[in-house]
């Protein structure tokens, strides 16, 4: 189990950490999906499908949950705060930094907050499709496994994602 | 074209969008655009979880395994021992419940007063009518029953052969009992005579238990009641400050983060212009070091 953890965490929690936006919540949620993984790891067949496809549905369907959940008690989040240590650091990188001038460090940042507010602003199918295809790099077969819907509709999602994205994003220089 | 940036298509399929694109300049040009959207999404990097992740994790393994271990060396036997002592504290409780509800009692003539006799009347809150046979009635004695249609029983009735009660509550009883049979209350005639008796309704009429009433048990379910609203109304408020002072702190914080935007683009630009004056200083205006 420690070993499947060390080889799947960061894929996980990336995918987690993309799909609800906070690194507290998406380190819980990797690690309810271990639990779950240990509980009910007898019900995966390996005939059927690649461990990571299963796991990957576990986590999709964890997300699911949560989004569910927290669509029905909306929070607000305080742990998000920038604290004081975290802006002394910040600002000594940016000082302490000599390859990246200074403008294209904010720039890359604003660049990143703004593919990132794209992609929130997603519905969760196509976000959850894209994400798995962009930035865990999993084939259109896998992705309709994860998603329990055919191929097709996999390409459709992706292709409309793709154009939401563009239009959003169209006023961003993305020349970086 | 999606397909195909993410190489999905088959040989043909490829051939066959690359024909398209060499002839069709706008499909191109969407193509171009898509790769670019492709190119800039790479550029959202991944991040590492933290190091107490794993720690984390592995604390509440153990704590799983121990909850395993520990489910998994439960005695079944007890289990069944378990609920039958459930299945026969459910039926104590039953029994305990039955108990305790309303019991009918008989409740002789004589001593109705005029509220109970409310209870005769037709859609009365009486429990129940039951025929006896009838005790004699005085002479003269007006049956107001029959006059208002309501069931033959008046508190005028009387049973056969004198009797006074001596007790209150099992005296009625005996007392019915005997008046029923046609007995009086001296035991040696029951041996010699038994007179025929009229029938008579009796009325039943609760017991109360234990001084309560039903009004009490209203009454008291009215006030809890009232609690309960009270209490909800009080939930519904202090859940409404909440909400209006997490919703301030969060507009608070988002004019926090602007300023803190703001005055960092501020000084990023002082910076830039810094360096472009430090660098002119030093190149001159022709282009040649000064120092």
């Amino acid at each position: 189990m420690e070993e499947l953890f060390a080889r799947f965490q960061k894929p996980l929690f990336n995918f987690f950490l993309r799909m609800v936006g906070r690194r507290e919540t998406a380190e819980d949620l990797v690690q309810e999906t271990f639990i779950k993984l240990c509980r009910f790891g007898n019900s995966f067949c390996g005939s059927h499908a690649r461990f990571s496809t299963w796991l990957y549905s576990v986590a999709g369907n964890q997300c699911r949950d949560y989004i569910r959940y927290t669509s029905r008690r909306p929070e607000t989040p305080i742990a998000d705060m920038v604290d004081e240590d975290q802006a002394g650091n910040f600002a000594d990188s940016l000082y302490a930094s000599e390859e990246s001038p200074v403008e294209d460090h904010l720039m890359r940042m604003e660049v990143n907050s703004s593919i990132k507010a794209a992609i929130d602003s997603l519905p969760e199918k196509e976000r959850k499709a894209v994400i798995l295809r962009e930035y865990n790099d999993l084939e259109y077969r896998e992705i309709a496994e994860i998603l329990g819907c055919p191929i097709g509709s996999v390409k459709i999602l992706i292709f409309r994602a793709r154009q939401r994205l563009r239009e959003r994003l169209k006023d961003v220089d993305m020349s970086l | 074209m999606s397909a195909s940036l993410d190489g999905e298509l088959t040989q043909k399929e490829k051939q066959v969008l690359d024909t398209h694109l060499s002839i069709c300049a706008e499909c191109a040009c969407e193509y171009k655009a898509l790769s670019g959207l492709r190119i800039a999404m790479s550029a959202w990097q991944d991040e590492e979880p933290s190091e107490w992740m794993a720690h984390r994790f592995a604390y509440k393994l153990r704590e799983f395994t121990s909850e395993s271990k520990a489910a998994s060396g439960r005695k079944p036997r007890w289990v069944f021992g378990r609920a039958a002592a459930g299945v026969a504290a459910v039926v104590m409780l039953g029994l305990f419940i039955y108990s305790r509800t309303v019991e009918l009692q008989k409740v002789p003539l004589k001593i109705l007063s005029a509220n109970r006799t409310a209870l005769l009347t037709p859609g009365s809150s009486a429990v129940g009518l039951k025929t006896v046979p009838p005790t004699v009635q005085s002479a003269g004695a007006p049956n107001s029953a029959t006059s208002s249609g309501a069931p033959i029983m008046t508190a005028n009735a009387k049973p056969a052969g004198d009797y006074t009660p001596r007790t209150a509550k099992p005296a009625y009883k005996k007392t019915i009992r005997y008046a029923a049979q046609g007995y009086g209350r001296n035991h040696r005639q029951r041996r010699y005579s038994r007179q025929p008796v009229k029938p008579v309704l009796v009325a039943y009429a609760p017991r109360d238990n234990f001084g309560t009433s039903d009004l009490a048990s209203r009454h008291a379910e009215q006030i809890i009641m009232q609690k309960m609203d009270v209490a909800r109304s009080v939930e519904g408020e202090t859940n409404a400050i909440v909400t209006n002072h997490l919703d301030e702190a969060n507009l608070k914080m988002n004019e926090t983060f602007e300023r803190v935007r703001g005055t960092l683009r501020v000084a990023a630009d002082l910076l830039s212009s810094e360096r472009k004056i430090s660098n002119d200083m030093t190149t001159g205006p022709n282009g040649g070091t000064i120092l």
